[in-house]
């Protein structure tokens, strides 16, 4: 296990095209996740696109790299800013047309109208961090058999 | 049409495969190869929002299962196949088929849906008043973002629970078992 925590990553060819090319798919995510009114996209898949991104750097610099871009629990914590931002917009909207009101399009949209790329950003957020928290988590996990059993390992910080 | 059928067939061969190979890792491949079979037949029955979200899930499904996987110890699968359970498997697979082709029946035409038939479908007023009610050009992001918010206000609150659940579960160990942990991967 130690000789895999010594070289980081892949080698320098992989390198050089991941650093070139990550600003670009982030730049293609953010473009399908502002966009997502007028074309195709949304919040979903700009967020992926956005996570594939620093996945793209994790995998190419290795991972402790990647870990100082963007450590696990501050993924954990954007995600959770962008699901409490989805929340307060919704709860926002649903007051201010009021819930229960004879307007019944204000239980059914509760939005303000335009506020789709608000809804998008805080879904893209989510979508995005906690996909990164998944990636990181599940290439932090070792498997290894010995005698005929399974088991499960987490790499080290050092 | 004849094309979603070829892509069909396809995908149908490419999960075969994916069940019955032993190599772990062609097995995802061939995963992979349905899920962007999937995004082409999206994109020819004209949903390219689909297309677009299945394609990046399955790049990035790929990308997660494979390293995953690789450098395991744990890259192929053995074992033979339990007689009555192969049997049973079978059994139960016709009988969906049966019950399948029966339900297909009563099915509308491909592309017309229930909602057609009733002369003042909700899909009919989005369709009419989407852009000016939410002021999003795309029908599908103010369907998904606008009529239906309390849907993705759930999706959100499910994926979130799900991952930050898992992250609870898969975090590091407190510092006294790491200590036993360490020295347990140390034998290794």
């Amino acid at each position: 296990m130690n000789d895999r925590t010594q070289h980081e990553g892949m080698d320098l060819v992989a390198k050089a095209i991941a650093g070139w090319l990550k600003g670009f798919i982030l730049l293609f995510g953010v473009y399908l996740v502002l966009h997502s009114h007028e074309t195709p996209g949304g919040g979903f898949a700009g967020g992926i696109i956005i996570a594939c991104a620093f996945i793209l750097f994790t995998l190419a610099e290795g991972q402790h790299a990647g870990m100082k871009l963007l450590s696990k629990h501050a993924a954990a914590k954007l995600a959770s800013v962008g699901a409490l931002i989805f929340l307060g917009a919704a709860i926002a909207s649903a007051c201010r047309k009021g819930a229960l009101g004879a307007d019944h399009a204000g239980i059914l949209l509760f939005l303000e109208k335009n506020a789709m790329s608000l809804y998008d950003l805080a879904l893209a957020l989510v979508v995005s961090m906690l996909i990164y928290v998944v990636f990181s988590v599940t290439s932090a996990v070792h498997v290894t058999v010995k005698d005929g059993q399974r088991k499960m390992f987490r790499q080290r910080r050092t | 049409m004849s094309l979603l059928a070829v892509l069909l067939v396809l995908m149908i061969i490419g999960a075969i495969i994916a069940i019955e190979t032993t190599n772990l890792l062609s097995s995802i491949v061939c995963v992979g190869a349905v899920g962007f079979l999937i995004s082409i037949a999206f994109l020819f029955m004209g949903a390219p929002d689909l297309a677009i979200t299945q394609l990046v899930v399955e790049a990035l499904c790929l990308i997660i299962l494979i390293r995953a996987t690789i450098n395991r110890d744990l890259t192929s699968v053995t074992g033979d196949r339990e007689f009555f359970g192969l049997t049973v498997t079978v059994a139960m697979v016709l009988v969906c088929l049966i019950a399948g082709v029966k339900v297909f029946e009563d099915f509308p035409a491909f592309g017309q849906t229930v909602m057609d038939r009733m002369a003042d479908t909700p899909s009919s007023v989005y369709l009419a008043h989407g852009t000016e009610q939410t002021g999003a050009r795309n029908v599908i992001t103010a369907l998904i973002l606008g009529y239906r918010n309390y849907d993705a206000l759930g999706q959100v609150a499910v994926i979130f629970c799900a991952v930050i659940g898992a992250l609870a579960i898969l975090r590091r160990p407190a510092k006294k078992d790491q200590k036993a942990k360490d020295s347990e991967a140390d034998a290794v």
